[in-house]
């Protein structure tokens, strides 16, 4: 078979877009197979990126130069950064996505990528011989060659939605499910197991009483998420809060039974953080009110999305429990909210870099990982992209470490420690939470995704600009020292010892603000706000980076030590099972072999260090 | 490969049995070579007879316990073999020849427990315990231990670490899921009624140390006031020379008595006076380095204007005697005699009040280790306590109680971010 293709990708969603992507800037011929071309780069549940650690799989994306991050600014009505009043470790921008909108941004740029081609159909079939990949076979027969398939299947793999007793064979409302392909999975030799998500009903939006609901409205200065971007393309809008009462529980108590979730029909794990309102009634029975949050789904769109209200009770029920909250009284609802439950992939069975384990060039990516979200789904849709063209060419996989980004983290997490329940990026996941920082993904990224040749040249001399400013910046609020006395006269409290101090030490302080520094130093407002934020940012959290820093060196002076013969591996707490039985197999002899073992974390090697080193000090 | 490894687990010589222990992989190997028939039930106390070469070594009672349900975690067999000095000298050179063909070798010291550890089978506090329990001397060290070993103290510190998470849990939602309705966070509630349980375990240490390692209390009076013939006395032994000349004890003598389950250590000291003899006044300065670690002193005096003269000052906590009371007794203390008995039980009984009460609390903190370790760890959540009042960021904060559960793990098991996550969806409703 004629290779026509360096990668193919099944699928167009926000995994599948961001990996045929990926794989055409490094330079790959990429074709993208989707059942519905129009349909790529669809928003299937709440119109919205970002969030709080998600923002964080945004930022990375963009600075390895992906799409996500480009196509929510050009679609965003509503951009709001989430834990502003907190440190920027913790800060995450979000916003409303126009539907329509994000959809036409992301095909944009596929469709007028030179080395993508999109095919409107449906794989049946992925061939393979001898355990590696040999090409794909479509519904009419047709067979394409390649030595790189992306599988980004979503919740199509065997999809049944759920609502009350129906029961529909769907991947969404819709469209069908991937029966063939499923069995063709099934039939790999992978473990496959089932989840459930859910969605709410959308409303119309005319038929809302608006005036009568809260209003959340946009951040008064945008945040975006591309580091090419500073203002948003659209007109900001806000967004209706409204509550669910006690009247509504009462509905959805008396009708317990009908719901898929609890009637026994669904018995798969859903996303703990995203309970369906029948869950959240049931599991947290004093709460009297839920917020609903009411989200246009565009700028010219009726349809509105409530947040907080995804449900798998049968579709009289929901009109009726709908229609008990404020605001929503003589609602007319456009379509109805379920569950759907859908085949995974334990992604233990994956490397780091993806690639099934047992079948050579075959990437998983996206939510058929056990994972969930647009962001989740993206970042991983770039990572396999990457490295399915790298496969492709015969290069080394490219892997980021969880000390490098949350991209590693979540990988890490899903190849080490597999999931029971779909998986959602928390910033609470990230050891190195302080120094992987939204304001910093540029500089910790870009110059790694240039070396890859995914980052343009352009991008990259951006970054190097930024990366001067900020030395510049941090050199000179070093050498800037400030008497006590006039620390004094602005109200900053300092111990009186007659030393100076800097005005990075001052940064570092909280609650200070930009009226203070102007009079400390106003030159500093000339610099970039992005240069100042990460200064910024740097100074307050420094010294807590600087302790992590040596808890990593620590790691590399126990390099050397030697691994007791009879070290039972088995018997290591936290040490996931894969990993436990790779160090028995490999029976390592010194912490550096044991380091270079695949999928070896340095959290996991300091839990070997720690078994050893514990002993050694009591004996 | 790991090595198989044997021992003789009960004290070498003459007794009326001796045992063995073989632990390993090839430990049931072993046993195969030197019995004939049937590998024993697993944990079933069977008579066999051990053969070396065609030759009858001993009859024995062999134990074997399968892999994960022996002490080591590993394959074990035991050989009861009679206590004399010839069959453990024979069945020692069989082992040893043994290990020419198989992977059998001596145990290091140690070793047993050593494989227990890295078989999951003990946490470090037990094998701590282990250690304490084997030295241990005193009814009271032995409960103490003992409970280490049970794993006593390991559940009480799995108790404060789940106190660690939920609070971790807790700061964490207040960071990941702001945009939820989350209600109040009692954050600081559940710093301060860790810090308090820490507290009071802090304040138990310096007992705790004196029942496990006993503690000093120095004799110090005038030269020839009695000194010695009081600790013999205390003693009830002849532990220091007496005499009836002033100086007779020149160097510090120690005396082990166990007063009330403790171990005290009761140092005689050279009697002390202005001098100008060089030799006495260096061993007067060595008594007064070596007062700063006793627990008290008793000072027994001829009467109040030695209490000048001896020129170190008294103590809350010290006791102060008439010495010689047999003879009469002008002052305002209590009057002894360690010539005629006069005073001894009243001395003692004071003594005893002194002494930190005995906690038959099994779930004791013992080791400096882990003594120290929860003094670190009391030491970051009063800082937390401090830093959650005064408003510091919560990432800030929840680094800090990050570095907590760090400690904590240091001292047994180990922290998964799924564990906080859960703790988080249990506690809040969660979820747009």
């Amino acid at each position: 078979m004629k290779h026509l293709f360096d990668v193919i990708v099944i699928g167009g969603g926000h995994a599948g877009s961001e990996a045929t992507y990926a794989v055409a800037r490094a330079g790959g011929r990429v074709a993208l197979v989707t059942k519905k071309r129009d349909q790529i780069g669809v928003m299937s549940c709440n119109p919205a990126i970002g969030g709080l650690g998600k923002g964080h799989l945004v930022r990375e994306i963009d600075a390895l130069g992906g799409l996500m991050g480009v196509a929510a600014d050009i679609s965003g009505i509503q951009f709001r950064l989430l834990n502003r009043s907190k440190g920027p470790a913790v800060q995450g921008p979000r916003t409303q996505s126009d539907r329509s909108l994000y959809k036409e941004a992301v095909q944009n740029i596929l469709f007028f990528e030179k080395n993508v081609t999109i095919i409107e159909s449906e794989v049946v079939d992925i061939l393979i011989e001898k355990g590696a990949v040999k090409g794909v076979e479509l519904e009419d027969g047709t067979k394409l060659g390649t030595s790189s398939i992306i599988l980004t299947t979503g919740t199509f793999l065997n999809g049944i939605i759920r609502i009350g007793e129906e029961k529909i064979k769907a991947g969404r409302e819709g469209d069908f499910a991937s029966l063939k392909l499923a069995k063709k999975i099934r039939g790999i030799g992978l473990n496959i197991g089932r989840l459930k998500t859910g969605t709410p009903a959308r409303l119309s939006s005319k038929t809302i009483n608006w005036s009568i609901v809260e209003k959340q409205r946009p951040d008064d200065k945008s945040t975006l998420f591309s580091f090419l971007h500073k203002k948003p393309f659209q007109r900001q809008i806000s967004c209706g809060i409204t509550y669910t009462n006690s009247f509504t529980h009462e509905i959805i108590r008396k009708n317990i039974g009908k719901s898929a979730i609890f009637n026994g029909s669904i018995t798969s794990n859903g996303p703990r953080y995203c309970p369906s309102i029948e869950d959240k009634v049931v599991r947290f029975s004093d709460k009297d009110e839920h917020q609903v949050f009411l989200e246009p789904e565009g700028l010219n769109d009726d349809t509105v999305y409530p947040n907080g209200i995804s449900t798998s009770l049968p579709k009289d029920i929901q009109e009726m429990y709908i229609k008990s909250i404020k605001g929503l009284e003589n609602v007319n609802i456009k379509s109805f909210g379920y569950a759907v439950e859908y085949d995974f992939v334990n992604p233990k069975d994956l490397k780091s870099s993806l690639e099934v384990k047992n079948t050579k060039g075959l990437f998983l990516a996206g939510q058929v990982n056990g994972t969930t979200g647009y962001e989740e789904a993206a970042a991983q849709g770039l990572v396999a992209g990457i490295n399915a063209y790298r496969c492709a060419v015969q290069e080394e996989p490219f892997v980021l470490d969880r000390s490098e980004a949350y991209i590693g983290v979540m990988i890490d997490d899903l190849v080490t420690k597999g999931v029971i329940e779909p998986y959602r990026m928390f910033t609470s996941r990230a050891e190195f939470r302080l120094s992987l920082r939204c304001d910093n993904a540029d500089i910790r990224l870009t110059e790694k995704g240039h070396k890859i040749n995914i980052v343009s040249d352009d991008r990259m001399r951006l970054v190097r600009e930024k990366t001067g400013s900020i030395n510049m910046l941090t050199e000179k609020t070093k050498t800037m020292l400030i008497p006590i006395r006039k620390l004094e006269e602005l109200g900053i409290n300092q111990k009186k010892d007659g030393k100076k101090r800097s005005f990075h030490h001052i940064l570092a302080l909280k609650g200070i603000s930009d009226e203070t520094l102007k009079k400390l130093w106003k030159d500093f407002f000339n610099f970039d706000l992005d240069v100042r934020e990460f200064v910024r940012a740097d100074a307050k959290y420094n010294y807590y980076i600087q302790r992590q820093k040596s808890e990593v060196d620590r790691l590399q002076k126990n390099i050397n030590t030697v691994i007791p013969k009879n070290m039972n591996f088995r018997k290591i707490e936290g040490l996931s099972s894969e990993l436990k039985t790779k160090l028995c197999e490999a029976n390592p002899q010194h912490i550096h072999e044991a380091s270079k073992i695949d999928g070896m974390t340095p959290s996991g090697l300091m839990l070997i260090i720690s078994k050893i080193n514990s002993y050694k000090k009591t004996a | 490969m790991k090595d198989t490894i044997f021992a003789l687990s009960t004290v070498p010589g003459l007794s009326a049995i001796s045992v063995f222990r073989i632990s390993g992989p090839e430990s049931f190997s072993v046993l195969k070579k030197i019995t004939t028939g049937e590998k024993p039930k697993s944990r079933y106390a069977t008579l066999k007879k051990v053969f070396w070469e065609g030759e009858a070594v001993d009859q024995c009672i062999v134990i074997t316990f399968e892999k994960n349900e022996s002490f080591t975690g590993e394959r074990t067999v035991e050989i009861h073999c009679h206590g004399s000095i010839a069959v453990i000298e024979k069945m020692a050179s069989v082992l040893i020849k043994i290990g020419s063909s198989l992977n059998l070798r001596p145990a290091e010291e140690g070793e047993f427990t050593r494989q227990a550890f890295y078989n999951g089978k003990m946490d470090l506090i037990q094998v701590e315990g282990l250690a304490d329990l084997l030295k241990s001397e005193t009814e009271a060290q032995r409960k103490i231990s003992l409970g280490s070993l049970e794993g006593v103290v390991s559940r009480k510190i799995e108790g404060w670490r789940s106190k660690i998470i939920a609070i971790l849990a807790f700061l964490e939602a207040g960071i990941d899921f702001t945009d939820q309705d989350l209600g109040e966070v009692p954050v600081l509630n559940m710093i301060v009624d860790l810090t308090e349980i820490l507290k009071k375990e802090r304040e138990s240490f310096q007992s705790i140390r004196s029942i496990k390692e006993g503690l000093d209390i120095a004799i110090i009076g005038p030269p020839n006031v009695g000194k010695s013939t009081l600790i013999n006395r205390l003693s009830k032994r002849e532990v220091s020379l007496t005499s009836r000349i002033a100086g007779t004890t020149r160097d510090i003598i120690e005396s082990k008595v166990l007063i009330n389950g403790v171990v005290v250590t009761l140092l005689d000291t050279a009697g002390l006076r202005e001098t100008r003899d060089t030799i006495e006044k260096k061993g007067i300065a060595i008594i007064k380095k070596r007062l700063k670690t006793v627990a008290f002193k008793i000072f027994l005096i001829n009467n109040e204007a030695d209490l000048k003269n001896i020129g170190i000052k008294t103590c809350d906590e010290d006791i102060i005697f008439k010495a010689k009371a047999d003879r009469g007794n002008n002052t305002r203390f209590i009057g002894i005699s360690g010539k005629t008995g006069l005073g001894v039980k009243e001395a003692i009984s004071l003594i005893e009040k002194k002494l930190p009460k005995i906690y038959f609390n099994s779930g004791s903190i013992a080791t400096y280790r882990q003594q120290s370790k929860i003094s670190d760890l009391l030491d970051v959540f009063l800082g937390l306590e401090l830093d959650v009042k005064a408003g510091l960021d919560i990432e800030l904060v929840a680094e800090k109680a990050r570095d907590g559960l760090k400690l904590i793990e240091e001292l047994t098991g180990r922290i998964d971010t799924e564990e906080v996550l859960g703790i988080i969806f249990k506690s809040f409703c969660i979820g747009k």
